[in-house]
């Protein structure tokens, strides 16, 4: 299995010489990363001094609080809608229904309950939190713009009933009893904001900030990766209530008065959102950079030249478009600080045999037998297009099985439809003896069948490292992902290319990157949807050694999609022939190689070969 | 009789919306542009042209005008600004949205500063027409007829010019449209200026109709979004069906409801279509 392969490193020199070589190229890209505390250190360094700033500047007047309590809010609101748009990816224009919801629900308690402001307003983040685990799972059905605009919509309807009710204040507005307590409120206020950040910190580094930015990055594949994607966007929905509510009860108190149209103001969300775009999205310091400055700037220009603040502001925001796309936060990344730290990957991978003690053996479907996959009378149609038609196989464990057919005969699709991704129109296809039915992609991905893609689709902001760890992460505790994630690249040998960006790896070592992903889900069924296009003869020599090692991974079946025929006769048991979204014949490579009608309808002229 | 009446008044009003949604269907829709400045070129167009019939200029007179300055303006604004964003993709979508989000802040700061903050509007065409006991005002039957003559230009345009065909090659594929022998520069600046001249014909429109004011800006961003997104994105016989739609429930369901759902009643439809026809309500239903 190795003699194709250069001699695997080991020891501590191999290692060493890894980590440097890390550390030269987190230095050249920016998807790279420093596993080192310092800048943990920093980081909480800079997070007290501008705590300190913020307190030291709103405590020293009255003022001074007013400018301090909208940094605060504005800091605070920019963080929670990077939540759900920044590190999920879903771009609302209305999360300021729920910093509305907040300001009236804390409103109500002040006044019919008597109850304290800031107890008030926990519990009006607390009730928002939880309004927006229904709303979310209705609304993060909807996709990109739409999603934008329903929520903007949802926003504005919301703002409407509430002006016309009166419970709600209706168009008069609520008068809230309470002293004017600035200093209060701005350290409430800050000690938000310091959530906030807290909460974004958590995003850029842990497992559940990793799913979020694969369901970003690519939806359907953080599925079939075993993501969660409903639960892990609800989640972060909900978080992105649950901190503007707090804020907008604050604030509630703070004015003392509030009505329906200022609370629910459609403004101040495109203000959030240009902040975090300034400060740079998706990360952890530019919601804070961008928020505090704009709305200094904001505030000056209000101040200083009133009949122009519009005009400035908006010119303001161009500039920073066209010339600091990345946001501030970019600037900063360019000499290396406030780089984004993710998911921390090992000091260094540690050698095999290390690792293999480790891990508990998955030897166990090594000698297993029976029917893994069976496929009865599938039937796929797209509008009046069949593409497939009364396919029937089954996949026995142990096996390895290729599908070949010309372009358009139906693998993919067969594919899709075997991972959850394509609902068959008629027909049954049972794993493991359990119907696949009903099972979303996500659950079939848990339950052991693995992928890869046609057209490698990595993690595009994530690193090689980060890609394969969201792989392993399907169904595993972060500890015994990470020991399995640094196993697969061992195996595989891609510590060379393990903290490159995957964004801009060249066309093979994407396949080798979605191979590797796909094992790192430790699958019961691999599915290989043309691994070998496109690859150098040295790549496909890598490929065609972890087919043959793939038992070592517990993969107990393989079912391959290729054109490259010679590549595989000497790789599979089996050669099922699909043409036109049938299955026209299946059997032994041997047999199927000679079979007229597949020379005929795949191999082109008899005489050709 | 009273319900085919406010049937009939939504469908003109969904005229209208027609025409405010075609430029934004033009720049968004075919060029994939996110523009939030497209109700800040409405509402500065209408007032351009109740600026000039304060002059004493007639308002379709005045309506060549503004369109004209508007595609200007527009070429302007693709040249300075659009054309230079670099980026492509989700990252373009979101610089595009925030490029235009300052372009409306400095629009409606112009406005404000020109025109205040009052509402402004033309009495002109204030008569109606009468067929049986239905009664139709012709400001907006000329509306609803404006809007369907430029409906019908741009979608010949698009279609059937080797201008129209040069803009959608280009954005569907620069480089390819560029070893085609298109200068993707060229097409791009026409799109953009006339998109920008049909948002200051629904200005126009809107103006001789009811009382508009800068500060409504966003409202007409939003609609023309909803509408082009029930029809479709770059669909513009979709985009003519959506905004009819839109109008038709707008008005009976305001008659029957109340003015609350009258308003939400765009929002709500465009959260429902979505919900369970993702493309659209008239796209094909693909894979």
């Amino acid at each position: 299995m190795t003699q194709t392969f250069p001699k695997q490193d080991a020891g501590a020199s191999a290692s060493s010489s890894v980590f440097a070589g890390r550390m030269a190229r987190a230095r050249r890209l920016g998807g790279g990363r420093l596993a080192s505390k310092a800048s943990d250190g920093r980081q909480l360094a800079a997070l007290v001094v501008a705590v300190v700033a913020l307190l030291a500047y709103g405590l020293a007047g009255a003022a001074n609080a007013a400018t301090a309590i909208d940094i605060a809010m504005f800091v605070t609101l920019a963080y929670s809608w990077n939540i759900i748009s920044g590190f999920t990816g879903y771009v609302s224009f209305g999360q300021v229904v729920f910093f509305g919801f907040g300001a009236l629900f804390t409103g109500e308690l002040i006044i019919h309950a008597g109850m304290t402001w800031y107890l008030a307003a926990v519990v009006g983040g607390i009730a928002a939190a939880i309004v927006a685990v229904p709303v979310g799972i209705v609304m993060l059905r909807l996709r990109g713009i739409y999603f934008a605009l329903g929520m903007f919509g949802l926003a504005y309807v919301v703002s409407l009933l509430c002006s016309r009710w009166s419970y709600t204040g209706g168009s008069t507005g609520l008068v809230i009893p309470g002293s004017l307590a600035q200093n209060q409120v701005l350290i409430g206020l800050t000690c938000v904001a310091v959530l906030a950040f807290l909460v974004n910190a958590y995003m850029a580094r842990s497992p559940f900030g990793l799913r979020a930015m694969a369901v970003r990055d690519d939806e359907q594949v953080a599925e079939a990766m075993g993501v969660r994607t409903m639960q892990v966007k609800v989640t972060a929905f909900a978080l992105s209530a649950l901190l503007p509510a707090i804020v907008g009860g604050f604030i509630a108190y703070y004015r003392a008065f509030i009505d329906a149209s200022s609370v629910f103001d459609a403004q101040v969300d495109l203000q959030v959102i240009v902040f975090v775009l300034a400060g740079g999205i998706g990360t952890v310091w530019g919601p804070l950079i961008g928020a505090a400055v704009l709305t200094i700037v904001n505030n000056q220009l209000s101040d200083n030249l009133p009949d122009w603040q519009l005009a400035v502001f908006g010119a303001l925001i161009i500039v920073i478009t066209l010339y600091l796309p990345g946001g501030v936060a970019s600037i900063f990344n360019r000499f290396g600080w406030l780089r984004r730290d993710i998911i921390r990957g090992p000091k260094r991978i540690r050698a095999r045999d290390e690792l293999e003690a480790l891990l508990p053996r998955a030897d166990d479907g090594a000698g297993a037998t029976g029917e893994l996959l069976a496929c009865r009378d599938v039937g796929v149609a797209f509008g009046g297009v069949h593409a497939l038609q009364g396919v029937d196989f089954v996949i026995e464990r142990g096996t390895s099985t290729f599908i070949i057919g010309a372009n358009g005969a139906g693998k993919t699709t067969l594919f899709n439809t075997i991972t959850g991704l394509v609902k068959p129109s008629s027909g049954t296809i049972s794993f493991d003896g359990v119907p696949v039915g009903r099972s979303g992609p996500h659950a079939l991905a848990r339950s052991g069948i693995g992928r890869t893609f046609q057209i490698p689709r990595p993690f595009e902001s994530m690193t090689v490292w980060e890609n394969v760890l969201a792989g392993a992460l399907g169904g595993r505790a972060r500890g015994s992902a990470v020991r399995y994630a640094e196993w697969v690249i061992r195996v595989l040998e891609m510590e060379d290319i393990c903290y490159d960006a995957s964004a801009t790896l060249p066309v093979g070592h994407r396949r080798m990157l979605e191979l590797a992903r796909a094992l790192a889900l430790a699958p019961k069924l691999i599915l290989l949807d043309e691994v070998m296009a496109g690859m150098s003869d040295e790549e496909l020599q890598r490929v065609r050694s972890a087919i043959r090692q793939m038992r070592s991974f517990g993969v107990e079946a393989i079912v391959g999609v290729e054109h490259v025929i010679k590549a595989i006769v000497d790789l599979c048991d089996e050669i099922v022939v699909l043409d036109r979204g049938r299955r026209i014949v299946s059997g032994p490579p041997e047999e199927i190689l000679r079979h007229p009608e597949v020379v005929r309808a795949y191999l082109g002229t008899a005489e050709e070969d | 009789m009273v319900y085919l009446q406010v049937l009939l008044n939504g469908v003109l009003l969904g005229g209208f919306y027609l025409l405010m949604a075609q430029g934004l269907n033009l720049i968004f829709g075919v060029m994939g542009i996110v523009n939030l400045a497209h109700g800040a070129f409405i509402v500065l167009g209408g007032l351009g042209v109740y600026s000039l019939d304060q002059r004493g200029i007639n308002p379709f007179l005045g309506l060549v005008i503004v369109m004209v300055a508007a595609a200007i303006v527009g070429a302007i604004v693709q040249w300075l600004v659009i054309e230079r964003i670099k980026a492509t993709g989700k990252q373009g979508e979101l610089l595009s949205l925030m490029a235009t989000f300052g372009l409306s802040y400095i629009a409606i700061n112009i406005g404000q500063k020109e025109w205040g903050s009052d509402f402004k509007t033309i009495p002109y065409l204030q008569s109606a027409v009468h067929v049986g006991s239905l009664r139709f005002s012709v400001s907006l039957l000329v509306g609803v007829g404006l809007a369907a003559v430029m409906t019908a230009a741009i979608f010949g345009w698009l279609g059937h010019t080797r201008q129209g065909k040069s803009l959608v090659a280009t954005s569907q594929n620069p480089l390819g449209a560029g070893t085609c022998g298109i200068n993707p520069l060229r097409a791009r600046l026409i799109g953009f200026s006339v998109g920008a001249a049909l948002a200051a014909a629904a200005g126009m429109l809107l103006v001789l109709t009811q009382p508009i004011a800068p500060q409504l800006s966003t409202n007409y961003t939003i609609i023309a979004f909803v509408v082009i997104a029930l029809g479709g994105i770059g669909n513009y016989a979709g985009a003519a069906l959506g905004a009819v739609l839109v109008g038709a429930v707008q008005t009976l369901s305001g008659y029957q409801f109340g003015s609350v759902i009258q308003e939400a009643a765009p929002y709500l439809m465009l959260i429902l279509i979505m919900l369970f026809r993702p493309n659209g309500l008239f796209a094909r239903q693909g894979r």
